[in-house]
């Protein structure tokens, strides 16, 4: 299945880079969505099926860590996968964002360490969904 | 500030500068000792930091190889806007600075790094500066760290 993406980085330089990076992965994308902060983002999610998220920490209004703790709390975007990207990446705050359910990468960081990190995620992802569709049709018979 | 300090410092200076070059913008840095840039135009990009360590770090870049690094780290084949130039080196130097903070002190301790800026032309005198020439592609870089307090 096609991913839809969304980027989002106050830096349109940062927002094309990472968009370029994630171009270059060789994963299946139909579209790449930008926001240019946490709440554009909150808000195009609200009506775009989003199947990967890719975060930066540092933005103004609300930051990358308060966005991925409000998705948690949002149904529909509770199972979104999503990467936090950041050039600050001290322990305590990757602890935070696996509590989140959050990937995490420094940055600098080439397409293959980024695709790295995106198989695993989406790897986990594909499990969780064939957990919950024999479930389902389980249920249907 | 002992040699064997110095010669930490600038070893992960030149292993921060060359990887975020390669992995973010596809160019090749290489440190050379023997560079002399003097009569380069430079474009120059600083960030101030605090947290165990505090000072500033300037990256200063060619001026010629300025839409190169955008382009390269934008992934576009139009000339990036002056603009967009400009906040690919304030990038570039924010990355960097992300890189060699945590590679001097060697702890997991925590970094404010402040927006990137355009650097006044003369600069503060700090407690220690460390400055190191790369030769990129058909120009040249120079990492200038200067470290107010934490050596």
């Amino acid at each position: 299945m096609a991913l839809q993406v969304l980027v989002v980085d106050d830096s349109g330089v940062m927002r094309s880079m990472v968009t370029k990076a994630v171009k270059m992965c060789g994963l299946d994308i139909a579209e790449i969505h930008k926001a240019k902060n946490g709440l554009e983002a909150l808000e195009l999610m609200r009506h775009e099926a989003i199947d990967l998220l890719l975060i930066d920490i540092n933005m103004p209004l609300m930051n990358g860590e308060e966005v991925v703790t409000e998705m948690r709390k949002i149904v529909e975007l509770a199972d979104t996968a999503v990467v936090v990207i950041s050039s600050e990446g001290s322990a305590a705050r990757v602890h935070r964002l696996q509590d989140l359910d959050a990937s995490f990468i420094k940055k600098p960081f080439n397409p293959s360490q980024l695709r790295e990190i995106l198989d695993s995620l989406i790897d986990d992802r594909d499990k969780v969904e064939t957990v919950h569709d024999t479930a389902d049709s389980s249920l249907s018979f | 500030m002992t040699q064997q300090t110095q010669a930490s410092v600038s070893d992960v200076i030149a292993e921060a500068v060359e990887r975020s070059f390669s992995d973010t913008a596809f160019m090749t840095a290489v440190p050379g000792e023997d560079l002399s840039p003097d009569e380069v135009a430079w474009t120059s990009s600083c960030v101030e930091f605090s947290g165990p360590l505090k000072g500033r770090m300037t990256l200063r870049l060619s001026s010629s190889l300025l839409p190169e690094l955008a382009a390269n780290i934008m992934g576009e084949d139009d000339l990036p806007s002056v603009e967009d130039q400009i906040d690919a080196l304030g990038e570039m130097v924010n990355i960097i600075c992300g890189v060699i903070l945590p590679g001097i002190n060697e702890g997991d301790d925590v970094y404010r790094i402040d927006s990137p800026h355009t650097p006044p032309t003369a600069s503060a005198e700090s407690k220690h500066n460390f400055e190191m020439n790369f030769a990129v592609d058909e120009g040249y870089a120079q990492l200038i760290l200067a470290v107010d307090e934490g050596l």
